[in-house]
């Protein structure tokens, strides 16, 4: 079966396509049309200016970004939402941390205590929470509870049984304009059960693990088959450089994949983040709410099963 | 489907073919005919026949055809429509009568109002029908338009209770409905979109539209299917009688019509093309930009031919083909987007006696979006669209003085397409399951009457009766209710039944003249639709996806309440109304929260069902005679819409509830040459959802939206002014200009807002989240230059 594979070329060909009108790769199923239309368009006649949005004086959410991953304790950030229209300064990163909640996570049989630490990094002072006394393991649900400020905030994620890679390889003559980037092609043997989601990583020599732009994959489509696509380098949203050469590696690279089967929730999540972060929604349409799966809270208790492939790219 | 269903109509129609014997006095006799434009043959449309010295009086249907039951006696017949000269006819009724006539147009035009709001002199205050609009092109044509282009859907949304969808937008809402909830017909034919670009543009050529009509609350029986309104647009017949032209060149389309007669008197045709030609103009510019290598054009053509066998017979055929392109072509992309409708309808005017008219149909409709794509050995398709086979018996039938009847018998075949993928890599082909086509069945019997009470008090009546099947083939996945996940398949046969629903949808309507100026009316409607638009964009674009009722979606049902106070001054020169309205809409439908588009999906698992509510007062004082004509509307409304699994269970306002609706049109006549005209127009921001707060996952900015349409765009008003000038008319070759100003005062009204980023933690240290609001049309002047010969 090809169809992840021409999915997926034609995801990256009108990425490329849209490329070419100056902007960020954005892409929608359903919708791209409209928006290439709408593009040229809004550069024919729009024009555009700074405005002034009184917004809500809500109260403050607290925003949980936790994981447990196969062979690693759990760990967590817990944090509060800052007023929508307004700039934040990186020195002021550390006020949004909450601090001395008691957090615990229960396997079933376990539960144990995650321990607050304080980490300096970026000239700023941010806070995490780990839970050095568990190790995930494949199979078994978790249950986050965090009491802070007089709230309770609840979560359930599992981690399912892996799913790995058949095989990795590249592929030259990618770019016609430069012959020193290559593809990654993957083959992958999903299984006949429906209902698998996975999340990946890729990490070039050594450095970390950057997630893809779309880095959630449903099996709905290619259920129970065989077929080979290629993968998209992982990109750090924050740096500008991080869309030269979009999707691609170069020759000499160290290439590993990070390939991580995930719970329906912890996809749902990714999914409804990636669609806002890429922009990729039509500027009339409601917005996606993000679908968190912590009651009480916004953010995400996620378990990984992941599994690694890496391969070296010759000169 | 039951089979009783479909005996319903013939019962009617054997009922009503002895209707006269049993139920009316058989010493009247009838009077009747058809009523045409001399010079060109078009019908007439709703012209009036009094009778002099009684309140007795009948109108002309759809194709100029009137019936008039009188006792023995001689009487002046009063033809009359307004910018035509009145006939006044006096004959002695001895026996039943054919009177065919030909009204001229007045030689001394009186400059008259755009819009009717009723169609005739004092229609306004006298017929039980509300909420009609009837708009003849050539009324309109003084009014200013964006970049040259007569637009009759920009037209309708200057009326009380009908709004436009945005800046620009063809794409209308009325009274709290949605943009699916119009029945847009030409030539009886369905328009599943009837818009071009983002709906800056409708698909009605000017030129070829002779007469629309708009109602917005007591839809007649005849119309069904859709519960806010109905938009009924004929072609022009063609002129029988001589071969002519028309056409003009305009700052971004041109267009031609070409007419005349195939036997004098006796057959016509009519074609009518325009395509915009910006893709030309702009090709050059755009050579060395980013541009390169994109097109965008599109057209329309509208053709008709008709051909009268005898007094008693006459058959039309017409046609309308119209698609937008827009394409990519580089060294190695090749994408193109083509989309549109296309219509056929075959129709056959036949009369069985002076009393009952025939109108027959046989209708195709197509709407088609096509997306393809390809580089080097990949390609890649996506196709959506609905395809409607569709026939119709309407009756009109005529009984006597005090009853005007309607009866007839509907059935449609749709064939949807929802969005469905499909590519091939070199020889690997793939097309995913579930990108099935859905077939059904709808059909609808109806009878309505028109009854003169007593000289006051007068009610139309009418009920609906309608269903709808989905049959096969089709399979329909059955999802596991907690995980969500396809757990078993349902296969269904062709032509196997799915699920069935029906309901009955009366209207009743009543006037109650208070005195020869003034009336006060009622109107109750119910209507059920079942083909439903799903749209996750707050305005109509060419990917949106009509689906069907299904085991899952449920039918639409409007409820609409209406009371309105008419009242006319100057001799009919203004009509003014007060109405207020309440409407209630089940069974709506929304994406689900957190809904993203994926190709192929389940689309019926995505949607959330809901209500909607709307209830307002529209003020609206028309004067429609002399040099200065025009109209004033102002609308106080409120609609939102309530889902168990949106915004936690709350109400929330419908993305357009404007409060508050302004529209003012004027036109001034100065000479036979020189026309001005204006519109201006102030609306309560459309509602949306604003960002509540941010947060930060993986290092990104996330938002956090506290409810949905929480807040609204600024207030949106516009002052567009145009000024029409016209060559002598005494020239076979006529020919003038039309200039016009749109956004006089260049006021940056919100098109939308969208957030803006700037600066990264990593290179900046600081990050700038800002609203921006983008604006679309500054000033435009354009200029159009019209001919006729």
């Amino acid at each position: 079966m090809q169809q992840g594979k021409i999915l997926n070329k034609l995801l990256n060909l009108l990425q490329r396509t849209l490329a070419r009108f100056g902007d960020k790769p954005t892409f929608s199923f359903g919708w791209y049309g409209n928006i290439l239309l709408l593009q040229i368009l809004l550069l024919l006649t729009a024009c555009e200016k700074d405005i002034t949005i009184e917004t809500g004086s809500g109260e403050a959410q607290f925003v949980v970004e936790g994981y447990i991953e196969s062979g690693l304790p759990p760990y967590l950030l817990l944090t509060k939402t800052t007023e929508y229209y307004s700039t934040f300064y990186l020195d002021s990163l550390s006020e949004i941390f909450v601090h001395d909640a008691v957090i615990t996570v229960s396997d079933g049989t376990q539960t144990i205590q995650l321990t607050e630490f304080n980490i300096d990094t970026l000239g700023t002072s941010i806070s995490a929470y780990v839970g050095f006394g568990m190790i995930g393991e494949v199979g078994k649900t978790y249950t986050l509870n965090i009491e802070t400020e007089g709230k309770l905030l609840t979560a359930i994620t599992t981690i399912p049984q892996p799913l790995p890679l058949d095989s990795i390889w590249y592929q030259t003559g990618a770019d016609q304009d430069n012959d020193t980037l290559v593809e990654l092609i993957c083959r992958f043997s999903d299984p006949q059960e429906l209902g698998q989601y996975i999340r990946y990583f890729t990490s070039v020599n050594n450095e970390r693990y950057l997630p893809g732009f779309n880095s959630v994959f449903e099996d709905v489509l290619i259920n129970g088959n065989t077929f080979d696509f290629p993968l998209d380098r992982g990109v750090d949203r924050n740096d500008t450089a991080a869309f030269d050469n979009y999707g691609l590696f170069r020759k000499g690279d160290t290439i590993s994949v990070k390939w991580a089967a995930i719970d329906k929730a912890h996809f749902d999540f990714w999914r409804t983040v990636e669609f806002e972060l890429g922009g990729q929604g039509s500027p009339f349409a409601t917005p996606v709410i993000i679908q968190s799966n912590i009651n009480g809270g916004q953010g995400i208790w996620g378990g990984y099963s992941s599994t690694f492939k890496s391969l070296i790219v010759p000169e | 489907m039951n089979r009783c269903f479909f005996c319903f109509p013939f019962f009617l129609l054997i009922l009503f073919a002895h209707a006269p014997n049993l139920l009316f006095a058989q010493d009247k006799l009838t009077i009747s005919g058809f009523v045409k434009e001399a010079g060109s043959g078009e019908s007439m449309i709703g012209c009036t026949i009094g009778v002099k010295g009684t309140t007795t009086g009948a109108s002309t249907n759809d194709y100029g055809f009137y019936s008039l039951s009188l006792s023995p006696g001689t009487y002046t017949l009063v033809f009359s429509f307004l910018g035509f000269v009145q006939i006044d006819s006096t004959i002695l009724i001895s026996q039943n009568l054919r009177l065919n006539i030909n009204m001229e147009t007045e030689v001394n035009e009186i400059q008259e109002i755009v819009v009717d709001a009723a169609d005739t002199k004092d229609d306004n205050v006298r017929s039980s029908q509300m909420g009609k609009f009837d708009l003849s092109m050539e009324r309109i044509k003084t009014l200013p338009v964006i970049f040259g282009e007569q637009d009759i859907l920009k037209t309708i949304q200057l009326l009380p209770g009908i709004q436009g969808g945005g800046e620009g937008s063809s794409g209308f809402y009325v009274r709290g409905g949605g943009p699916d909830q119009n029945l847009i017909l030409l030539d009886e034919a369905t328009v599943y979109n009837a818009s071009h670009l983002f709906g800056f543009f409708s698909v009605f050529n000017s030129d070829a539209i002779h007469n629309t009509t708009l109602y917005k609350e007591g839809m007649p029986a005849e119309y069904g299917g859709r519960i806010s309104s109905v938009l009924d647009i004929s072609m022009k017949d063609g002129n029988n009688q001589s071969f002519h032209g028309s056409g003009g060149i305009g700052t971004i389309a041109t267009r031609l019509t070409l007419e005349g007669p195939i036997v004098k008197e006796k057959s016509s045709f009519i074609i009518s093309g325009r395509r915009t030609y910006f893709d030309v103009i702009t090709r050059p510019f755009i050579q060395n930009s980013d541009f390169k290598g994109s097109t965008y054009y599109f057209y329309d053509l509208n053709a008709k031919a008709n051909y009268q066998f005898s007094d008693n017979n006459k058959l039309f055929l017409s046609g309308y083909f119209g698609r937008d392109v827009f394409a990519f072509k580089s060294d190695d992309i090749n994408l193109s987007i083509p989309w549109g409708n296309s219509t056929a309808t075959l129709r056959w005017n036949h009369l069985f006696s002076n009393k009952l008219f025939l109108n027959a149909s046989v209708i195709y409709q197509d709407y088609q979006f096509e997306l393809g794509a390809n580089q080097d050995i990949f390609e890649f398709s996506l196709l959506s669209g609905i395809r409607d086979f569709n026939t119709k018996l309407d009756f009109d039938y005529f009984p006597n003085v005090r009853h005007q009847m309607k009866f007839g018998f509907n059935y449609i075949y749709h064939i949807f397409q929802p969005s469905s993928v499909s590519g091939r890599s070199g020889d690997v082909e793939f097309n995913p399951e579930g990108t099935q086509k859905l077939y059904a069945h709808e059909a609808a019997a109806y009878v309505q009457d028109q009854f003169d009470v007593t000289e006051s008090l007068q009610l139309n009546g009418g009920i609906r009766i309608s269903a709808f099947e989905q049959v096969g083939p089709s399979s329909q996945i059955i999802y596991d209710q907690f995980t969500g996940l396809p757990e078993d398949t349902i296969i269904y046969a062709p032509g196997q039944h799915i699920k069935t629903y029906g309901g009955l949808e009366p209207r009743l309507m009543a006037r109650f003249a208070l005195n020869r100026t003034s009336s006060l009316k009622a109107a109750v409607t119910i209507n059920n639709q079942y083909i439903h638009l799903v749209s996750n964009n707050g305005t109509t674009l060419p990917t949106d996806i009509w689906v069907p009722s299904s085991t899952l979606v449920k039918p639409q049902i409007g409820y609409q309440y209406s009371l309105g106070f008419f009242k006319n001054f100057m001799e009919n020169a203004i009509e003014t109304s007060v109405e207020v309205y309440y409407k209630k809409l089940l069974n709506q439908i929304e994406y689900r929260e957190g809904y993203t588009p994926t190709p192929n999906e389940n689309l019926e698992e995505s949607f959330v069902f809901g209500e909607g509510s709307s209830y307002g007062i529209e003020f609206f004082v028309n004067k429609k005679l002399g040099d200065f004509t025009g109209w004033v509307g102002y609308t106080l409304a409120f609609t939102d819409r309530v889902f168990e699994d949106l915004n936690k269970g709350e109400a929330f306002p419908y993305r357009y509830d404007r409060r508050h609706n302004v529209s003012v049109v004027g036109s001034y006549r100065l000479n036979e040459h020189w026309t001005f005209g204006a519109t201006f127009v102030f609306q309560t921001g459309i509602a949306f959802t604003l960002p509540d707060s941010k947060y930060f996952i993986e290092g990104n900015i996330l938002t956090y939206y506290s409810g949905v349409n929480t807040t609204r765009l600024p207030a949106y008003n516009r002052l567009d002014i145009a000024a029409t000038y016209e060559g002598r008319k005494d020239r076979k070759f006529q020919s003038g200009w039309s200039f016009s100003i749109y956004n006089v005062y260049n006021r940056a009204n919100p098109y939308f807002i969208y957030t803006s980023y700037d600066g990264t933690f990593l290179q900046d240290e600081q990050i700038t989240v800002q609203a921006k609001q983008v604006s679309l049309f500054p000033i435009i002047p354009s200029i159009t230059y019209n001919f006729k010969f």
